[in-house]
């Protein structure tokens, strides 16, 4: 039934809406978000310090056991500062564990930025260098990563979190993990 | 314009001065384009710093993500090359330095693309496209008309 002449009618659109769809859907990601290579695999060995308490040393260990949220920030980002609310409702409101990774920042001014802020924090990891943060493949803050009990990455958001973002992206990642 | 007038009096010795100037203080405003804010990393040997110099060259900054960690100025490419510069004087080969970046940022830290089963059509469509534009051309060219 499908003669010479309807091809020759048909191919065109069809190519134009094969590229509409590709277009579409390419032009509604962000081009600069640089996906992590580190999804489904362990956390990066590491021993610092706490901010908070310099005596006590942090290791990956703190990740086993639970679904845990680390959250790279640092007292200089702007953007931090918008999704703050969002990490102190997720503790409050949904008894999430979020640990910080302080990220090439003053201690007295991560501190202070804590005390004036509000601390959604279990621990903070400190890392003035950004040493450890190139392991975990940082380029930028905020970053979230979400790891599961096992202390394997899940799950990487770029950007400040959304109200949006918490409830759709995370959540559901974070109950489904609960229950592995 | 105002080369034109300058050479129309060339010949006086005054406006030789002045346009010697203007031209010396030209150059040097010109020349400090190649200056830059960077700073100078030093190495024992010659083919560090040319290690150096290569492997920063072939990697991305994720930030300026259309330039590569020699040239851009983003905090994160300096950290960057500080990374390099470490692992560039503790011995560590061309290969090995560009996997440990990989494996923490992935395939889009290099600056130039791999070639593998992802990439394949990425590096062979131009070439492809180009062959079938030839073809199509050619036979264009040579059917016979009626």
């Amino acid at each position: 039934m499908l003669n010479k002449v309807s091809v020759k009618y048909i191919a065109p659109l069809a190519i134009f809406v094969a590229m509409a769809i590709l277009f579409w859907r390419g032009l509604s990601e962000n081009p600069t978000v640089v996906p992590s290579p580190l999804i489904g695999k362990p956390v990066p060995n590491f021993s610092s310090p706490s901010l908070l308490f310099p005596q006590k040393n942090l290791t990956n260990k703190i990740f086993l056991g639970h679904v845990s949220i680390l959250n790279v920030w640092a007292s200089w980002c702007y953007s931090c500062r918008a999704e703050h609310p969002v990490l102190m409702n997720a503790k409050l409101e949904d008894n999430a564990i979020i640990y910080g990774l302080d990220y090439k920042d003053k201690s007295q001014a991560a501190i202070s930025w804590l005390k004036k802020e509000g601390n959604p924090f279990q621990s903070i990891i400190n890392d003035p260098k950004g040493q450890l943060a190139i392991n975990f493949g940082v380029y930028g803050t905020p970053e979230t990563f979400l790891i599961d009990k096992k202390g394997i990455i899940r799950y990487k958001y770029i950007g400040p979190i959304s109200p949006e973002v918490w409830k759709d992206d995370f959540l559901p990642r974070i109950k489904t993990l609960q229950q592995l | 314009m105002i080369f034109y007038r300058e050479l129309k009096h060339y010949n006086n010795c005054k406006c030789k001065a002045y346009f010697s100037i203007l031209m010396l203080s030209l150059f040097f405003f010109a020349s400090s384009v190649f200056a830059s804010a960077k700073p100078l990393y030093s190495f024992q040997t010659r083919s560090q710093s040319q290690q150096f110099d290569r492997i920063t060259h072939q990697l991305r900054c994720l930030v300026c993500q259309n330039e590569n960690l020699a040239d851009s100025q983003a905090n994160f490419a300096s950290d960057m090359r500080g990374q390099i510069y470490k692992m560039v004087k503790n011995g560590f080969s061309d290969s090995e330095i560009k996997n440990y970046m990989v494996k923490r940022y992935g395939d889009f830290i290099l600056y130039n693309p791999p070639f593998n089963k992802m990439t394949i059509f990425l590096w062979s469509t131009p070439i492809l496209l180009l062959l079938i534009g030839i073809i199509i051309f050619f036979t264009m060219v040579y059917r016979k008309k009626p």
